[in-house]
């Protein structure tokens, strides 16, 4: 078992909900490894062409330039690298997916919060601008973890502790998965989410406080109330169907403990400032691979500089 | 020193490791004495008739930055200098030279000659004489004793040396010459790990007979640039070389007889390189390329013998006649000596440390090809180490290391003493990591100051390279205190960003583009300066944003060679270790932190458990503690 191996049957040991068992056995039985191994394996074979034109210029058996190829493919395993670090589905399979509750103050964000944590996690009172801090809880919905975020209603305000809470809260909403864009059923005045980041295909409209209404008033769209709980069950359903999208479709393969993405993230750089640095002398370059390599080896082991030359005599005739 | 002893090292072997340990051993003040077979055999090539190369190169500037003698001797004998990758940066420029067989062999015995404390003697040795664990002298084969603190063998291809042309064994060293047989038996009572390795060479050609204006040829530089620092002009003529290649013919007729050759019909049982040395590899391996390039290079300004380096070979004498005459200006070729294989014994270097001691006895150097090396150069390099640190053993100094941060010659024997050897080891840059800060050009101020310090170095080179040394840090400054702006640029033609900054002439020099001559268009007193000393300010301030990169690497490097791991440290006992790094742990036996970090595979987190279970084991808490700061 590798390093990275471990490090998955350590997720295993906390994985709490199904997805998450499924993602740490995936790392234990070495899928990720593969995925560095192969990385690896592409980056020692572009620094063994370029070593082989620095080591072996005397030779006349090395083709003159084999540049133009590995510096393509060099850009190629960049953008996979990238690609990887974009991809979140494995952060949120093992973070959860992210769920902002927000909406105008007194919209019912913290009961709404309270009701589907089953507890009193966040202090919910009729007066306006009681919740500042961002509060979270933790669900488990078909298999999926699922953070809940309670946040500060959004309006204008003077107070200063309260303008950091609202400061909080849309960084949240910015950062979620999923907005829960919550509306008083009496009071349907628009919210204003321009100023986030915020697609309308990343928010659910829910209407609250239905049981003070008239079900007619409620009709056509999502509405809930917390006091009898109608509307809860099929809000739940959506938010676990948008939680499964997320997690489908996506790679598992990616890196998603902070050591891997820090790693890879510089490998990544590494490889772009080589193909960038055309003017530069070949050795230069040949560094900047090496320091690449250096990073993908605390995830894969290194590969020693007699490994590189075994890749060269193998595919060159060298030596006199 | 001396008490009781002849002398205080004795270096069996006058070849290039022989005769570079006895002048370091000698120069480090040691009484030392010279035991080789024949003394008109000092300093032969036996191989190709060149010195340097890639990375080869670089270890040549090194020995002779130490005030070694390899690079001089081939100044005074190099007939066709050739800077190799002139075109790619500094860091990967290797100076080679063809060098006149005899006048290298002549020079280099001068040299010998002229060392202070060197004696010369001719003898077989034998035998090492011992006292338990602890070398005292050598025996000769006709039984004369000479006793001494330090013995270095650089006895080359000689122990148990099996030469082979086709199904034909000769026992013997070199063409002609017995091998040794004594010092194997001599090994193995030691209880040291011995290993078979081989290595080949080609027919020797008579020149006269090729057709010279029917191939290509490779010119020398027209501006030679010499090896050694204290060299100003090479003053050899310098000669052409043939190029020609083997046909398909060739590949034919070495193809139907592979079985006659001694390394494909078994008789070979010493394990050759992963690289095609011989041509019977280079067909067998890579036989659909259309043809293989082969130098003819002559051997000497008086010497009609031609080397054609490219088709070392073990097939039998007429065969070896069959396929050369197959290639292009070779048609009609008198062939003066056959190529030929030799098998030999050698240490497994993993049994030394890095002064190139045998870890468990006393006394005991070893250096050249008896390590599993190939190469004059390596083998240089490696004699300068042993003699060095031979001398400093029997006069009571500390050991000198070399480590991989700060020459080339580090890199080997940190390689060979980590690592072993599975096939004859050849230096490449590759293999040094701070390739950027290793560098041929700077190998005088990386090594010099050493030297000095050492006293091993000449008194003539000491002030030379204070002078030096000195024009190189007032250019500096120079240029340092020299700047513009980007306007006051553009009146010269040359565009920077228009963000106000001043630059400095050695910032401008940093740039590609910006040669010495552009500053001197700018500052005309800058033309004042030395050549040597504008061309080492140009590359230095090339490479300094990357020796900047690099210096935090290196830093951790030297704590990890800092970082000693005791002889009996069990890695065993360190639960978390996969199989495959705890079996590569006991077989390499790394002696320090650095060298276990440098095995394939190894991971930060299998260093962290060493680290901690070194912590655990050692009884004095305060060293512990300091390894792993």
């Amino acid at each position: 078992m590798d390093l990275v191996e471990a490090e998955g049957l350590a997720e295993l040991v906390q994985a709490e909900t199904a997805a998450q068992r499924r993602l740490a056995k995936y790392l234990a039985d070495g899928h990720l490894s593969r995925r560095y191994d192969a990385w690896m394996k592409r980056l020692s074979q572009a620094r063994a062409l370029i070593e082989a034109e620095l080591d072996f210029t005397d030779e006349g058996d090395i083709p003159g330039s084999v540049s133009d190829q590995v510096w393509q493919d060099m850009q190629l395993l960049a953008d996979e690298m990238a690609a990887a670090l974009d991809d979140h589905t494995a952060e949120i399979v093992r973070e959860g997916f992210r769920v902002a509750i927000a909406g105008p103050p007194n919209a019912g964000k913290s009961s709404l919060m309270n009701f589907l944590a089953k507890r009193d996690v966040a202090i919910v009172t009729d007066i306006a601008g009681t919740t500042r801090d961002v509060l979270s809880v933790d669900l488990d919905l078909d298999g999926n973890r699922i953070v809940l975020f309670d946040t500060a209603g959004l309006r204008e305000t003077e107070d200063p502790v309260e303008r950091i809470g609202i400061e909080r809260a849309r960084q949240t909403i910015n950062a979620a998965d999923l907005v829960l864009h919550l509306v008083d059923l009496g009071e349907p005045t628009s919210l204003d989410l321009h100023d986030t980041s915020k697609l309308d295909s990343d928010m659910i409209v829910v209407r609250t406080k239905r049981d003070r209404h008239h079900p007619a008033e409620a009709a056509g769209g999502l509405s809930v109330s917390t006091v009898t709980g109608e509307g809860v069950d099929s809000l739940l359903k959506q938010i676990s169907q948008r939680a499964s999208v997320a997690v489908q479709g996506g790679q598992l393969v990616t890196p998603l403990l902070i050591r891997h993405r820090n790693h890879i993230s510089a490998a990544c750089d590494w490889l772009r400032a080589a193909g960038a640095a055309e003017d530069h002398a070949l050795e230069l370059r040949a560094e900047m691979l090496r320091s690449a390599a250096d990073d993908l080896a605390h995830l894969t082991g290194r590969v020693t500089p007699d490994a590189l030359l075994g890749l060269i005599f193998s595919q060159f005739c060298v030596g006199k | 020193m001396m008490t009781g002893f002849d002398f205080d090292v004795i270096v069996i072997g006058g070849g290039h490791a022989g005769c570079e340990a006895a002048s370091a051993a000698a120069r480090a003040g040691a009484e030392t004495l010279l035991l080789t077979h024949r003394a008109d055999t000092i300093g032969t090539m036996s191989c190709n008739p060149a010195i340097g190369g890639l990375g080869k190169g670089h270890l040549v500037r090194e020995i002779d930055a130490l005030d070694g003698l390899m690079g001089r001797i081939a100044d005074k004998a190099g007939i066709q200098f050739r800077l190799l990758n002139r075109k790619k940066g500094p860091a990967v420029r290797g100076p080679r030279t063809q060098a006149d067989r005899a006048l290298y062999k002549r020079q280099m015995r001068m040299a010998i000659e002229e060392v202070e404390r060197l004696h010369v003697v001719e003898g077989d040795a034998f035998d090492l004489l011992m006292n338990g664990s602890i070398v005292s002298g050598v025996e000769t084969a006709d039984g004369r004793r000479y006793a001494a603190r330090s013995v270095v063998i650089t006895t080359g291809t000689f122990l148990r040396g099996l030469i082979h042309i086709g199904n034909e064994k000769t026992p013997a060293g070199r063409v002609g010459e017995a091998p040794s047989v004594g010092l194997s038996e001599r090994f193995e009572r030691m209880g040291m790990r011995l290993g078979r390795l081989k290595t080949g060479t080609p027919a020797r050609l008579d020149g006269k007979s090729i057709a010279w204006n029917r191939i290509g040829v490779q010119e020398a530089d027209s501006m030679p640039v010499p090896f050694s620092f204290m060299t100003d002009d090479i003053t050899n003529p310098q000669i052409v070389c043939g190029v020609t290649r083997t046909t398909e013919e060739t590949h034919r007729i070495i193809r139907d007889n592979i079985h006659r050759s001694a390394m494909y019909s078994g008789d070979i049982k010493g394990i050759g390189p992963r690289y095609c040395p011989s041509i019977e590899d280079k067909i067998v391996r890579f036989g659909d390329r259309d043809g293989h390039q082969i130098f003819l290079e002559p051997e000497g300004l008086d010497d009609d013998t031609v080397y054609p380096n490219g088709i070392s070979t073990s097939l039998p004498a007429d065969i070896q006649e069959a396929f050369i005459r197959s290639i292009p200006g070779l048609e009609d070729v008198r062939i003066k000596v056959p190529g030929y294989a030799i098998e030999y014994d050698f240490v497994d270097p993993t049994q030394l440390d890095h002064r190139l001691a045998v870890r468990h006895v006393d006394g005991l150097f070893l250096a050249g090809q008896i390590n599993g090396t190939t190469g004059y150069e390596e083998a240089g390099a490696q004699g300068l180490v042993a003699g060095l640190n031979a001398a400093r053993h029997s006069l009571g100094a500390d050991p000198v290391k070399f480590s991989r941060t700060d020459s080339y010659i580090g890199v080997m024997i940190d390689d060979l003493i980590t690592f072993g050897v599975s096939e004859p080891y050849r230096m490449f840059t590759s293999r040094a990591e701070y390739r950027l800060s290793l560098r041929a050009d700077n190998a005088d101020q990386r090594l010099t100051p050493l030297a000095i310090s050492l006293g091993i170095c000449s008194e003539e080179r000491r002030e030379r390279y204070s002078r030096y040394e000195s024009a190189v840090h007032d250019g500096r400054t120079e240029l340092q205190v020299r700047s513009l702006t980007p306007n006051e640029a553009e009146a010269f033609g040359l565009s920077l960003n228009k963000d106000g900054v001043r630059r400095s002439a050695y910032e401008l020099l940093s740039r590609n583009e910006f040669e010495f001559s552009d500053a001197e268009g700018i500052w005309p007193e800058l033309a004042n300066i030395d050549s040597r000393v504008k061309e080492a300010l140009k590359i230095e301030a090339g490479y300094a944003v990357y020796m900047d990169r690099q210096a935090a690497t290196i830093a951790d490097i030297r704590r990890d060679e800092a970082r000693v791991i005791p002889a009996d440290f069990s890695f065993d006992i360190i639960s978390g270790l996969s199989n495959e790094l705890l079996s590569k742990l006991n077989r390499f036996r790394p002696l320090t932190i650095a060298q276990a970090s440098a095995i394939e595979g190894m991971t930060p987190a299998a260093l962290a458990l060493i680290l901690v279970h070194l912590r655990k084991s050692s009884p004095d808490m305060s060293v512990a503690k300091r390894q792993v700061q």
